[in-house]
């Protein structure tokens, strides 16, 4: 090499020393090479925070020392459950992290599936900081405490904070209540409003805070009235097809009519067991028990034909067609009602508190526990995931993202109220949340109640007899539980 | 290589195969059906003997679900026959493009079954569906495929009928290449002389063709009656057992015990008696057209 050429190949090198840390050069520190295997529903939740970890969490792992690669395992809602146990069961460590519903703590805990997180808490005194101070009181116990018996949601900050409990995730994915949803074009249109009060004497709801009044009972009403045959008239326009006064998931897979059953059945005052005794005989066939049964089957009069059969899936096409006045649907999945790609109704959908009865309200409460495998090979990076997964600054634009989060802070922000056309109505949906049993034979309690209510609303059994059968199967259940 | 190391060298690995592969998972099933054991909590097996036989027999869910069973197998099997001989009989003639027409006819069992389910579940869908579309715009009328009311003259519930249905459609072309392949092996010196003799249509069949394909259709209704047991991922796609439990067939059923209840001592000792039934089955049917058919012939 001629003295001409070394000149300008020294010099760039020089500048590359100072550009570029000397490390890099001699490959040290070594960043220790690390896959982190994430299991997750397939759903666009799992997608936004794949997308933020795979951004942001390698980032924030590198100052640790790890080269983190993220991976998500997702598998379908239908089987996700069946996926995430026989992992488990085969004690595999092809998954660090999961999603885990919230029921399912009990049966992995149980089988030491999961890591116990207290000693982590403790560690952590930031996590534990936002969870205790910063976390819905409700989403704290249903997701994360096992045993959870004879516990009230007011209690689990204290208890949490104190280390009395056991505490088996941190809040993963906060999709925590079922929202209201219904066609606002249709409640506020001035001839169908003035034909609802010349039938039922009183108006139809219009804005937020009239919803907020409203009672399932009226819910009936509303649906019954908007119910429609093809030719009949609907604000002002003839029907091509039938028109219905509401859409509900009757579907048997996983947890789907449960979920949509459980808020008229806990605001007709009605209880699925006693936790503390473990008895379902009195509580889920109770009188009360038997009315809320008796009115759900009068709102399915009003819901589309093969009603049994309708899932998301359905549900999702009905309402995006414009064939339903009303329907229930958590906020994760809310945002098609809004797409105007995906939705006929995309500009004339509103969102609304879950109706009352008799001042009793509840919402059936969804989203996940994010939990630790106690057969993960890689628990440190697992923890550190867990910490980056809860500070303040993720959890704010993972709530952006998603529309949905379980910290008080974000929840009360202006900022978070206005990101999504549902996020008001799931602020306030939140508090009214209610989870059901979290014991080990929950998958055997849920696979007898989702078979009977199914049947139920296929006709096949009386609403009174239903109940009567849930509380017989469950109490075959629930007496190896007693054992 | 001598005789025996030689009968050895080929053998051995065809029984460690059989062994490995059949054998011992066969006999821990069995070893696992005299214990409780829920795989996912309890770590430690407890043995109960007889205990799980006895509760399944007992239970009436078991009972219920196998009255499905039947019914499901009593529908789909004779549809898939029916036509399945029909449509081999109607290819036997020479066509033009028979060739093709049996390809196309092959087609639905070449379809994994999941994939038909699912194609059927949005055609026959309530509301959005094209099967109910075309009824509702020339016969204003509609059917709740997957529902529970009754099919007109035969009593069971639509959903059961439609499982069998497209179960039928599956597997109807099985039946038709294996009546193909029987009807190939007929002498054409017999059909020369069945001409020449003019005999009718049904005592061509019941004389000449009946016994032919009598060991092939009794092949056929071995393999369809264990496969119908086995029936899975239609009715998991189509109705995942319901509406509440009237298209769960026994198989499903197991399927539950064993991976959403993680019973596996349950779901073994009734797997065993599922195996009986079929054994059973299997017996009869090979000994009316496989064994005395062959002696007859």
């Amino acid at each position: 090499m001629t003295r001409k050429k070394l000149v300008p190949v020294l010099t760039l090198f020089i500048a590359a020393l100072l550009i570029f840390p000397v490390p890099i050069f001699l490959g040290s520190p070594e960043l220790k090479k690390v896959t982190l295997t994430i299991a997750s529903p397939e759903w666009l939740p799992g997608k936004i925070i794949e997308e933020l970890s795979k951004e942001k969490f390698t980032e924030y792992a590198k100052q640790y020392g790890y080269d983190v690669e993220i991976v998500f395992d997702y598998s379908p809602w239908g089987t996700y459950y069946q996926r995430l146990s026989s992992v488990f069961a085969a004690r595999s460590s092809e998954i660090d992290l999961a999603f885990s519903d919230s029921q399912w703590i009990g049966e992995f805990s149980e089988g030491g599936h999961i890591i116990k997180l207290n000693d982590f808490l403790e560690a952590n005194p930031e996590v534990k900081k936002a969870l205790v101070e910063d976390t819905m009181e409700n989403v704290l116990l249903y997701y994360l405490v096992y045993p959870r018996a004879g516990l009230k949601p007011e209690d689990a900050p204290k208890l949490i904070e104190e280390g009395k409990v056991n505490v088996w995730g941190i809040p993963g994915t906060a999709d925590a209540a079922l929202i209201f949803h219904y066609r606002k074009d249709l409640f506020s249109h001035p001839e169908e409003r003035a034909a609802f009060k010349a039938k039922y004497g009183y108006e139809l709801p219009q804005t937020y805070e009239d919803w907020a009044k409203v009672d399932w009972v009226q819910v009936r009403d509303f649906a019954e009235f908007f119910t429609r045959k093809k030719g009949e008239k609907l604000a002002g326009e003839v029907l091509e097809d039938d028109f219905y006064g509401i859409v509900l998931n009757n579907a048997r897979d996983y947890d789907f009519i449960s979920c949509f059953f459980l808020p008229i059945f806990w605001s007709w005052g009605a209880e699925l067991w006693n936790e503390t005794t473990m008895t379902a005989e009195g509580y889920v066939n109770s009188p009360q028990a038997k009315e809320a049964a008796k009115f759900y089957m009068e709102l399915v009069k009003f819901m589309p034909p093969g009603a049994p059969s309708i899932d998301y899936d359905g549900l999702i096409t009905i309402f995006t067609q414009g064939r339903a006045a009303m329907t229930v649907l958590w906020a994760s999945m809310s945002a098609i009602f809004f797409d105007p790609k995906a939705s006929k109704v995309y500009d004339k959908v509103a969102e609304a508190l879950m109706p009352h009865h008799d001042g009793v309200r509840y919402t059936t409460l969804g989203g996940q526990p994010l939990v630790v495998s106690s057969y993960s090979r890689n628990k440190e990076v697992a923890f550190l995931y867990l910490k980056w997964y809860y500070s303040d600054t993720i959890q704010k634009e993972l709530a952006l993202k998603l529309g949905f989060t379980a910290r008080k802070s974000i929840l009360n922000s202006e900022e978070f109220l206005n990101s999504h056309p549902w996020t008001r109505a799931y602020a306030d949906n939140i508090k009214y949340a209610k989870d059901f049993w979290n014991i080990p034979l929950y998958s055997k309690l849920l696979e007898a109640q989702q078979e009977v209510l199914n049947a139920m609303v296929a006709g096949q059994i009386s609403p009174e007899e239903a109940m009567d059968l849930i509380a017989q199967r469950h109490e075959e259940i629930l007496r190896q539980a007693r054992k | 290589m001598g005789n025996k190391k030689l009968f050895l060298f080929f053998v051995v690995p065809a029984v460690a195969y059989l062994f490995i592969l059949n054998l011992f998972p066969l006999l821990w099933a069995l070893g696992l059906s005299f214990f409780r054991y829920n795989l996912l909590t309890e770590r430690v097996p407890t043995f109960v003997g007889l205990g799980n036989y006895g509760t399944i027999l007992l239970d009436p869910a078991v009972w219920t679900r196998m009255q499905i069973t039947g019914k499901f197998i009593l529908i789909s099997i004779p549809l898939q026959f029916t036509l399945g001989i029909l449509i081999a009989f109607l290819l036997y003639k020479e066509l033009y493009g028979r060739r093709l027409l049996l390809t196309l006819f092959l087609i639905p069992m070449l379809i994994a079954p999941v994939a038909s389910a699912l194609f059927f579940r949005y055609l026959l869908d309530a509301n959005f569906g094209l099967v109910n579309w075309l009824l509702s715009e020339f016969f204003n009328t509609k059917i709740y495929w997957l529902g529970l009311g009754k099919v007109p003259g035969l009593g069971v519930e639509y959903a059961l009928l439609t499982v069998a249905l497209v179960e039928t459609w599956i597997w109807t072309p099985f039946i038709t290449l294996l009546v193909t392949a029987g009807l190939s092996t007929i002498p054409q010196s017999v059909i020369e002389q069945a001409n020449i003799d003019d005999i009718s249509f049904i005592d061509r069949v019941r004389y000449i063709v009946f016994p032919y394909i009598k060991p092939i259709l009794g092949l056929a209704l071995i393999l369809r009656v264990m496969d119908s047991f086995k029936t899975f991922d239609t009715i998991y796609v189509l109705t995942a057992g319901g509406p509440g439990i009237s298209t769960e067939i026994i198989t499903f059923y197991i399927y539950k015990l064993a991976f959403q209840g993680w019973d596996f001592g349950s779901a073994s000792a009734l797997s065993f008696g599922v195996l009986v039934i079929i054994l059973y089955f299997t017996t009869i049917f090979l000994n009316y057209f496989i064994f005395r058919g062959g002696e007859e012939q």
